[in-house]
């Protein structure tokens, strides 16, 4: 059942005189309580279009088209777009949440972690102040955090990243989302920790039958995490399938030059790596036609002049390239 | 197009306009006014506004603003805004040399402090603890209000200011830089210049420069518009640069100081003051106010403006400055020149730069447009010293030779005369209401002495002076009474056991007992021989004579008994009574008693001729013209002291300025094409007259009716003073301002400082200083525009023994000449080229 | 040929609080660490945060001062050379930088930030700088005329390339990398570590490769060394370690790090809490109060790097089978 949709979504920026079209239609669909990835790398506009689905976006930054449809239950639907800013504060941190890439800027610095996390009750739930501390302090002892009770009363800087990230998880899931934004939320963290807190979050999400859409630009966390994945290249989605089915068949050139280009572990080291030719093009200077056509191994004519559409050629895999 | 609008930049643009007009005038300040700024108006008539209308008024100064002083006038009646566009060169100066000094300590100590030398951290806190503990304001002010600076000149006063105010007001922006700096050098690209190798001292010239420069260039600006302020607040408190005068007590508030160089600091000195008890005379306030607000907002929004604009883009100027020091690294420059078949082009370029560079620095200065022959002028030295002219004495035979010399000299360099004459005569005899001090020559007097029956004769000029006769024998002379055969006085001596000797003596009387002086009486102490006043107690004077004599006595000789004169010639005035003061052997031999005295004068020579002034004119190309005609006035004396009978005396010094002033008529006589102003040459006589000025040459000719007027012939007139000697080496310029409205004497001088400098002249100046006016320069330049003396009016050393042709200074005499003729062609004012 | 050995490597850190400065802790980010790299090789370096992996590389170049050890370049030891003798080595150690933009001066154009290494070594004649910088950025990838550009002119990737270039202008025996690729987006990665590797077989460059990231690790290096909380647990040839990793830091590591294949199989070994502080580093064997092997006598006893040949393990375990129970 449909959460969220998404429909040709442009938000664009205005720089110096320079528009910038950072997420350029991007139409993008979450089932409840799927984990949908977002990988794209940087300019590729998956931030933004996480920032726009939560309203966080402001001067110099316009929301110029689209819906974003958000279906609360199977009676209401919203246009997100539509809504006024009190109304957005109202679901934020509320219904839809969100956990960013650095905790440390995260976290208010003067709060107790505890009553960070009681506040998200205190003012979504309008709950009272004893009653939202305890339940915070069971929430932290859900995300792995140990003698949660004493600890609930330290500021956070005597946690490490991880345990920081971990209660900006409590933070997040204590108001029974339904949807958790995670913009790239295991960058910052340390290999061993990552995997941590990938568990948890697929853990999480399974208990509160929340829909997870994970921000990333490593196809890693992509394979380990997602349901469903789609890639998106300066500004636009080149690739939707399920994260089986991309993995296997990539069908985009784009898609498949990353996932040949990404030195693994289980490669032969001896092998030279596979690269994609160029540069990621700065959003002022995207190049007509297909974004990806300065850089496509196998560009046509075409692609230089004519932007080709996103087309389901399979059954939940869409592409967009003349290719096809 | 909002995003347009966005994008300007507005403290720049705002800050820019504001400090253009600042600086356009700073630099050409004549190009925005034309009255001059030193002019004093006392009172005039005004035309004012009033309920709409034009109204015609008579006010005394200060004037309000009015038609003609748009910002109304200070107290003094100088134009307000004049003083105001003018002073931004000398305000902005301090403020300029202040902030310079301060970077230029500031940016070393902050930059080594930043870079971590903690000596110079420690330092910069000390000074800024110190300083925030002690007002700033509290102390500058009171060092500058120290008298000895208040009396400096220009530009050693910005100097003080700067030092003081550097010392005071460094650490704060220091402080900014270190901080700065240390932002700096803590980001990240700083390891990656040490990875490269870099020294400390390498990352800060290379690295460290161009991301401090925009900040300096800030904070320099900003820093500009503190001490502006600051020199406000000093104003204030009557802290500011330049000379002062005290203003004379006439229409306006007496005895404060006024400042003579128009300033903006000096026009709110009398802020305080003003404010409180003359609420119509805001203007005086508000305009000055207004200029330093409008100065510093300038700056301050200037400095903002740029730290904006240096920090938006990547600056391909800061490049293009790290290229230039490649481009002229003279290390590069030798290895092309080694490798002249590749690089010839870039040396070619280079050596085509350097000599521009060279041409400009040694440019010569505009050649003289004629040159004054020292040669020629001594010359006219010579034979105006010769000694058969007798010192050129007015009236007297040398004096006229002197006189006839001149002339014919004026007209063989084809000079033409004035009104049909060369010369114009007057009375060289006047005894006037007092007769006291006017010039006698005595050729012949002898003394003679004689005791226990033997005799001895001694000689006016040789052995003794004869400084005094009486008046009556000046009256004598007018008259025509002077008996045949002279007068004499005969005495005798006494001497006391104070050592006084008196002798009462009179012509055609017996010879009476001798009066006893009781001690010295001290009645009239003062005598004037040769034009100083003599006077006071000195251990040599001895034999005072007394005025107040018994009754029914007159006395009629004294003997004044000093060495001082011994070496000099002085010249003979009427007096009161007679004096004699002997020399040498004659003194000694007075000293002692029971001396039996004859004084015989032979009849004392009235002059034979009047007095004259000789004057020879050179038009102009503007002698054609309709309505009045620029005149530039070239004065000098020429006549001398009596000498006559004394032996090994031949004073030159005296007869320098008329040797000058020949020279000069010959050299703008011989001009290819003649100048657009004309040009008067007059020769004054009886310039060594004191008293009565009546016997001057200049007071003559400015009651006369040939004197020049301003409504037919506005003048500037040049004095040429006296030639220095070889001991003075610095020329006196003196500046004065005429009565008349004074058009841009301002500017005149300013360009006259300019060639002094190209000429490589040593000058001392004044401005309106009286104690170094004399006579002529007074009289002729009241109906001036402006005058100048160059030269000497006095000489100690003048008639001494030393004052001889061999020692008058040929530079000097060289340099006297040519400025004048430098002046007179080049100075656009003066040329009449104009402005 | 050996290029650079490092003995008994130490540096601490003294925490001093903000007022009157009193020290009011220790970190020992380097804990005697030893190795050795020959010519023409890479040494891999891995850990995660607070493994003491960059402070090494930095201690190599004397941006920081060792508190003890030795550094040898060529044979020579350079551990006491005074810091105004060193700037002359530095033309022979050169490091690229993890973040190019924050490394390099933005207000200099390329050709200046090429330039100046020249000038300071007096690599080439001064008439020859032009040509010299048009030659770097030829190897490195980049047109000539890029070099009037700014570095915020160009991506990420082509800064990382200017960032090489200039760490080969001086013509180095020996570079730090120090996470070169961490900041690039995904798709440049793979260019960058070509190029060092083309690099350093035309240059005969040997490499000091800083990362966090073991597929990065794999691909570049014939040695590896894994770090720890400042001490070197496990070293040796890529292969070896790679194919059967012996720590236990080494393998969670090997099983945490994803995989981009949703099927592939994954053995998860979970690791109790997290990476201590490194004020508080545990006694004895600092993995201990991790390790899901822990024994008693790794709380006591700190294990030493032990083994034959170029590989080497500071376990207990491994020491262990030889000798059970006892301490060593």
């Amino acid at each position: 059942m449909k959460l969220l949709e998404v429909k040709n979504l442009k938000t664009y920026f205005f720089i110096h005189d320079q528009e910038i079209p950072a997420v350029d239609g991007v139409d993008l669909t979450i089932n409840k309580g799927e984990v949908v990835a977002l990988i794209g790398e940087s300019g590729s506009g998956k931030s933004v279009t996480s920032m726009s689905i939560m309203g966080l976006i402001d001067s110099p930054g316009k929301i110029m088209e689209g819906e974003i449809l958000f279906h609360r239950n199977e009676l209401f639907t919203d246009n997100l777009l539509k809504k006024s800013d009190r109304e957005l504060q109202g679901i934020r941190g509320n219904e839809i949440s969100m956990i960013y890439q650095d905790p440390i800027t995260s976290l208010h610095p003067m709060l107790k972690v505890g009553d960070q996390v009681a506040e998200v009750l205190q003012i979504h739930k309008k709950m009272g102040k004893k009653q939202a501390k305890r339940e915070a302090v069971e929430m932290l002892k859900r995300v792995g955090i140990s003698d949660a009770e004493q600890r609930a009363d330290e500021l956070p800087e005597k946690f490490s990243g991880g345990m920081r990230q971990r209660i900006m998880i409590a933070m997040a899931m204590i108001s029974n989302p339904k949807l958790l934004i995670a913009d790239e939320p295991t960058t910052a963290l340390d290999v061993t920790i990552q995997a941590e807190i990938l568990d948890l979050l697929r853990k999480m999400g399974q208990e509160e039958d929340a829909a997870i859409l994970l921000i990333t630009h490593d196809l890693g966390v992509v394979a380990e995490m997602a349901d469903r994945v789609c890639v998106m290249y300066c500004g636009k989605i080149m690739e939707e399938a399920d994260a089986k089915e991309l993995f296997k068949h990539p069908k985009n050139p784009y898609t498949q030059g990353l996932m040949e280009c990404i030195p693994r572990i289980d490669d032969d080291r001896r092998k030279t790596l596979q690269i994609i030719e160029g540069y990621v093009p700065h959003p002022t200077d995207f190049p007509k036609g297909c974004r990806f056509s300065t850089r496509c191994p196998k560009v046509m004519d075409r692609c230089r002049e004519e932007l080709p559409e996103l087309i389901e050629i399979e059954p939940g895999h869409k592409v967009r390239c003349f290719l096809y | 197009m909002v995003h347009r609008l966005k994008r300007i930049n507005y403290p720049l643009l705002v800050g820019g306009v504001l400090l253009l007009f600042v600086m356009f005038a700073y630099f050409f300040p004549h190009l925005l006014t034309d009255m001059d700024p030193n002019v004093e108006e006392a009172a005039k008539y005004i035309e004012v506004r009033r309920g709409g209308e034009l109204v015609e008024e008579y006010s005394t100064r200060p004037f309000p603003p009015n038609e003609e002083n748009r910002f109304g006038s200070d107290e003094a009646g100088r134009d307000l805004y004049s003083r105001l566009i003018y002073g931004t060169r000398n305000t902005l100066r301090v403020a300029f040399s202040v902030v310079l000094f301060r970077m230029l300590i500031a940016m070393p100590m902050g930059i080594m402090a930043g870079m971590g030398v903690k000596t110079a951290s420690i330092v910069i806190n000390t000074f800024n603890t110190l300083f925030t503990a002690i007002p700033k304001l509290l102390i500058s002010f009171v060092i500058l209000n120290v008298a000895y600076f208040r009396n400096l000149e220009m530009q050693h006063s910005i100097w003080a200011f700067a030092i003081v105010l550097t010392v005071v007001g460094w650490s704060k922006v220091a402080a900014l830089i270190e901080d700065q700096t240390s932002r700096i050098m803590q980001e990240d690209f700083i390891e990656g210049e040490i990875a490269a190798g870099k020294s400390y001292r390498q990352i800060g010239s290379q690295n460290l420069m161009p991301h401090l420069i925009p900040h300096v260039v800030s904070y320099t600006f900003m820093e500009i518009g503190m001490v502006l302020f600051l020199l406000a607040q000093l104003a204030v408190l009557t802290v500011f640069v330049g000379p002062r005068r005290i203003a004379l007590a006439e229409s306006f508030s007496a005895g404060f100081e006024m400042a003579f160089e128009p300033e903006w600091g000096s026009m709110l000195a009398r802020a305080p003051i003003i404010i409180r008890s003359f609420h119509d005379r805001m203007w005086l306030i508000i305009y000055p106010a207004l200029t330093f607000f409008l100065a510093i907002t300038g700056f301050n929004l200037t400095g903002e403006g740029l730290r904006i604009e240096f920090q938006k883009r990547s600056s391909r100027v800061v490049s293009f400055i790290r290229q230039g020091f490649f481009f002229f690294s003279p290390r590069i420059y030798i290895e092309q020149w080694k490798n002249l078949k590749t690089y010839w082009r870039a040396v070619g370029v280079k050596t085509l730069g350097l000599v521009a560079v060279l041409l400009f620095f040694f440019f010569p200065p505009e050649p003289s447009m004629v040159q004054f022959n020292t040669e020629k002028a001594f010359e006219h030295l010579e034979v105006l010293t010769d000694e058969s002219l007798e010192g050129r004495v007015i009236g007297f035979e040398g004096g006229r030779r002197s006189g006839d010399y001149i002339i014919h000299t004026l007209q063989d360099y084809g000079l033409e005369p004035w009104q049909g004459n060369y010369y114009h005569e007057f009375p060289s005899m006047d005894p006037g209401n007092t007769g006291y001090f006017e010039r006698l020559v005595v050729e012949k007097a002898t003394l003679v002495l004689e005791k226990n029956g033997i005799k001895e004769t001694f000689h006016v000029n040789e052995d003794f002076f004869l400084p005094h006769l009486a008046k009556s024998i000046s009256l004598d002379l007018y008259e025509g009474n002077v008996p045949e055969d002279g007068y004499t006085f005969e005495g005798r001596t006494i001497t006391y056991e104070e050592d006084h000797i008196e002798i009462g003596l009179e012509p055609h009387i017996d010879p009476i007992p001798l009066i006893k002086a009781q001690g010295r009486q001290e009645v009239s102490r003062y005598f004037y021989v040769q034009g100083q006043s003599f006077g006071g107690s000195s251990p040599t004077e001895l034999g005072f004579p007394t005025i107040n004599a018994p009754a029914g006595v007159p006395y009629r000789l004294g003997i004044i008994y000093t060495d001082e004169f011994d070496d000099r010639i002085i010249n003979t005035y009427s007096h009161t009574n007679t004096h004699i003061i002997p020399f040498g052997e004659l003194r000694e031999k007075l000293e002692n008693a029971d001396i039996h005295i004859t004084l015989h004068l032979d009849p004392p020579k009235a002059p034979d001729y009047p007095g004259r002034n000789i004057m020879g004119f050179l038009p102009g190309r503007n002698w054609e013209n309709e309505g009045p005609r620029d005149l530039v006035i070239i004065g000098a004396p020429y006549d001398g002291f009596y000498t006559g009978g004394r032996e090994g005396f031949n004073p030159a010094l005296s007869a320098t300025a008329a040797a000058t002033s020949l020279e000069l008529a010959r050299a703008l006589s011989e001009l290819d094409e003649p100048l657009e102003k004309s040009i008067m040459f007059i020769f004054f006589d009886g310039e060594q007259s004191e008293f009565p000025f009546r016997l001057r040459g200049s007071f003559q000719y400015n009651r006369s009716r040939g004197r020049f007027e301003q409504a037919d012939f506005p003048y500037t007139y040049i004095e040429v003073g006296y030639t220095g000697n070889n001991q003075v080496n610095r020329m006196d310029i003196n500046f004065v301002n005429g009565k008349g409205p004074g058009r841009e004497s301002y500017f005149a001088r300013d360009e006259l400082l300019k060639r002094l400098n190209d000429l490589n002249v040593d000058y001392r100046m004044f401005y309106d200083n009286r104690r170094m006016t004399n006579y002529s320069l007074y009289s002729v330049s009241i109906n001036s525009e402006f005058s100048m003396r160059f030269g000497g009016m006095y000489f100690p050393f003048m008639n001494l023994r030393e004052d001889t042709i061999d020692e008058v200074n040929e530079d000097y005499m060289k340099d006297l000449g040519q400025i004048i003729l430098d002046t007179v062609t080049l100075n656009p004012l003066f040329n009449g080229e104009g402005m | 040929m050996e290029i650079i050995r490092v003995e008994n490597l130490h540096k601490k850190f003294t925490l001093k609080s903000k007022i009157l400065e009193i020290p009011t802790g220790l970190v020992h980010a380097v804990n005697g660490v030893d190795f050795s790299i020959d010519k023409g090789k890479t040494l891999g370096l891995v850990g995660e945060s607070g493994s003491g992996k960059s402070t090494t590389g930095r201690l190599l170049l004397r941006l920081l001062q060792p508190t003890e050890g030795r550094v040898y370049l060529e044979g020579r030891d350079i551990s006491e050379i005074k810091n105004r003798e060193f700037r002359k080595i530095r033309k022979d150690i050169q490091m690229v930088f993890q973040n190019p933009y924050a490394v390099l001066d933005y207000k200099m154009t390329i050709e200046d930030i090429l330039t100046q290494p020249l000038h300071i070594h007096k690599i080439v004649h001064p008439l020859e700088y032009s040509k010299e910088v048009e030659r770097l950025l030829r190897i490195v990838g980049l047109s000539k005329k890029d070099r009037k550009k700014f570095p915020h002119e160009f991506s990420g990737g082509q800064r990382q390339r200017i960032g090489i270039a200039r760490a080969l202008s001086t013509k180095p025996k020996f570079v730090v990398c120090d996470e070169p690729v961490s900041a690039l987006d995904v798709s440049v990665q793979s260019q960058i570590i070509n190029l060092l590797k083309e690099l350093q077989e035309e240059f005969h460059l040997s490499y000091l490769f800083i990362a966090h990231g073991l597929n990065v690790i794999k691909h570049v290096s014939d040695q590896v060394a894994v770090m720890y909380l400042g001490k070197i647990v496990e070293k040796g040839d890529v292969e070896a370690i790679f194919q059967r990793p012996k720590h236990p830091y080494t393998i969670a590591l090997m099983s945490a790090s994803p995989i981009p294949d949703p099927e592939a199989k994954r053995e998860r070994t979970h690791l109790k809490k997290e990476i201590p502080s490194a004020l508080e580093i545990p006694s004895g064997c600092s993995f201990h109060n991790r390790c899901p092997k822990k024994m008693d006598i790794c709380e006591r006893v700190t294990p030493k790097l032990i083994g034959e040949g170029d590989y080497q393990v500071a376990c207990h375990l491994v020491e262990g089978v030889a000798s059970h129970g006892s301490s060593a």
